[in-house]
């Protein structure tokens, strides 16, 4: 039911699950909010276990966040010290569990997004007047952020194919190597975006002032309900935060 | 054993776009192996799956009887040399010269014991009056040679070349059938992805023609 949402929709219930995720502090309710999440991301018909896998990567970076803020913030009971020196306090914990689910939150609503296609998004923008300069970039980097993610992936596998190993490299080597991958990525990145600026040149972009579309996006009953519940859960989370 | 074998091998990009099914294929290091076929039929595919850069849906690789899933990128590269069908994928430096000596510097050799070795590679591929121009800048063709020149810098025991002639005209094509032909004589197996039938039919000992998924010996 809700793959069929007009991506307008599915923006508004986005910002209405991850609005909350940055305002509140409060783990038990940032866990409800995760947990409303992942629903309804299921029901988008997202593919959140593709998603999670590749999450899965950088679940150490959580724990040197709890560290982090055990360290530098130092609230609550001491549960780790060497020393005189804090590794890890009751607070800390508390802090790196809420920023977890805080982006635990916004990466799994906007995974949503992924159940519509790159043309609905521009147009669902147009159609909130939104200029088409503007929509156009924003599906520039829909298009090319995968790209350019996948580019870093390939000139990292293409140098180990030239027989390094950077397991087997020093740290400083190592780190030396990885800048490496970023001269082919950068400058490909900027030949393609040449290549598109002449092509859009080639291709009349901005010719005449006013676009008609061949599609058009229209709002149905079951859009309307989705937003209206959506505000009203928003609402009732934030309320129930700062007032009780 | 052969230098590269697959055993009941299943590829597929999605479920609508399945390009190899129980496929299996045996690579000897002694001779030119080359791989043609329609646009889409999987060449590269099958290249890319024998350097580990793609992993099989079902079934196995072998690289000198090892499995290559137990094998790291790093480890394959010091075995295979693999030309990428796009030159822009693998070139990672600033200067052409340093394009050359990347990956001995990496592995810790001194400069002395490069130097000759980078010079030898510049004369041979045509590209001693550009050693200190920035590689994004070259055309394709140049580019194409100082890709194949910075793979074959490593002395690898087999080359795989993706299209190797794209970009190539016909006197530096001659050029480079004569450098490969020297390569197979001194014992470097090669396997040569190609659309150009006189290119292969220059180097090659065996065609493997990819048709609807399936692989049909063809007479070199």
């Amino acid at each position: 039911m809700l793959k069929k949402l007009d991506v307008r929709t599915k923006i508004i219930l986005v910002l209405c699950l991850s609005t909350p995720a940055v305002l509140v502090q409060d783990p038990y309710i940032m866990a409800g909010l995760l947990l409303v999440s992942i629903i309804v991301s299921l029901f988008a018909g997202s593919n959140l276990k593709r998603i999670l896998k590749s999450l899965s990567k950088i679940w150490y970076m959580f724990f040197i966040l709890i560290l982090a803020q055990s360290i530098f913030g130092g609230s609550g009971t001491e549960l780790l010290s060497i020393g005189r020196f804090t590794i890890i306090t009751g607070g800390g914990i508390i802090k790196g569990v809420e920023f977890m689910l805080r982006l635990l939150i916004i990466i799994v609503s906007a995974t949503i997004m992924t159940t519509s296609n790159q043309r609905e998004i521009v147009q669902g923008l147009n159609q909130w007047k939104i200029p088409y300069e503007i929509s156009f970039m924003v599906s520039i980097a829909i298009r090319f952020l995968p790209m350019l993610a996948a580019e870093i992936k390939n000139t990292l596998t293409a140098i180990q194919l030239r027989g390094i190993d950077p397991r087997e490299l020093k740290f400083s080597k190592r780190i030396k190597l990885y800048r490496y991958i970023f001269n082919p990525v950068l400058i490909n990145t900027v030949k393609k975006a040449q290549k598109l600026s002449v092509v859009m040149e080639a291709r009349a972009f901005r010719a005449y002032s006013t676009r008609t579309s061949y599609l058009v996006l229209k709002f149905t009953r079951i859009d309307y309900l989705t937003i209206f519940a959506s505000l009203i859960i928003m609402t009732a989370v934030l309320f129930y935060y700062y007032y009780f | 054993m052969d230098f590269l074998e697959f055993k009941k091998l299943d590829f597929k990009y999605s479920e609508d776009r399945k390009i190899f099914r129980n496929i299996d294929l045996s690579i000897s290091k002694r001779i030119c192996t080359a791989i043609t076929g329609p646009n889409g039929s999987g060449k590269t595919t099958l290249g890319k799956l024998m350097t580990g850069i793609l992993k099989p849906e079902k079934g196995k690789v072998f690289l000198e009887g090892k499995d290559l899933s137990g094998l790291t990128h790093g480890m394959t590269g010091k075995k295979i040399g693999y030309l990428f069908q796009n030159p822009d994928l693998q070139i990672f430096t600033l200067r052409v010269s340093e394009e050359l000596s990347f990956t001995h510097r990496f592995l810790g050799n001194s400069s002395e014991d490069i130097e000759p070795e980078v010079c030898r590679m510049l004369e041979l591929f045509h590209l001693s009056d550009l050693k200190d121009q920035i590689p994004f800048n070259l055309s394709r063709g140049e580019r194409q040679r100082l890709a194949l020149a910075s793979v074959m810098m490593n002395k690898p025991e087999y080359l795989i070349l993706d299209e190797p002639t794209t970009g190539l005209d016909n006197i530096r094509k001659k050029i480079l059938i004569d450098i490969l032909k020297s390569q197979i004589k001194n014992g470097t197996g090669m396997l040569i992805i190609s659309h150009d039938h006189n290119f292969i039919k220059s180097l090659a000992h065996r065609v493997i023609k990819i048709d609807d998924g399936k692989l049909i010996e063809k007479d070199a």
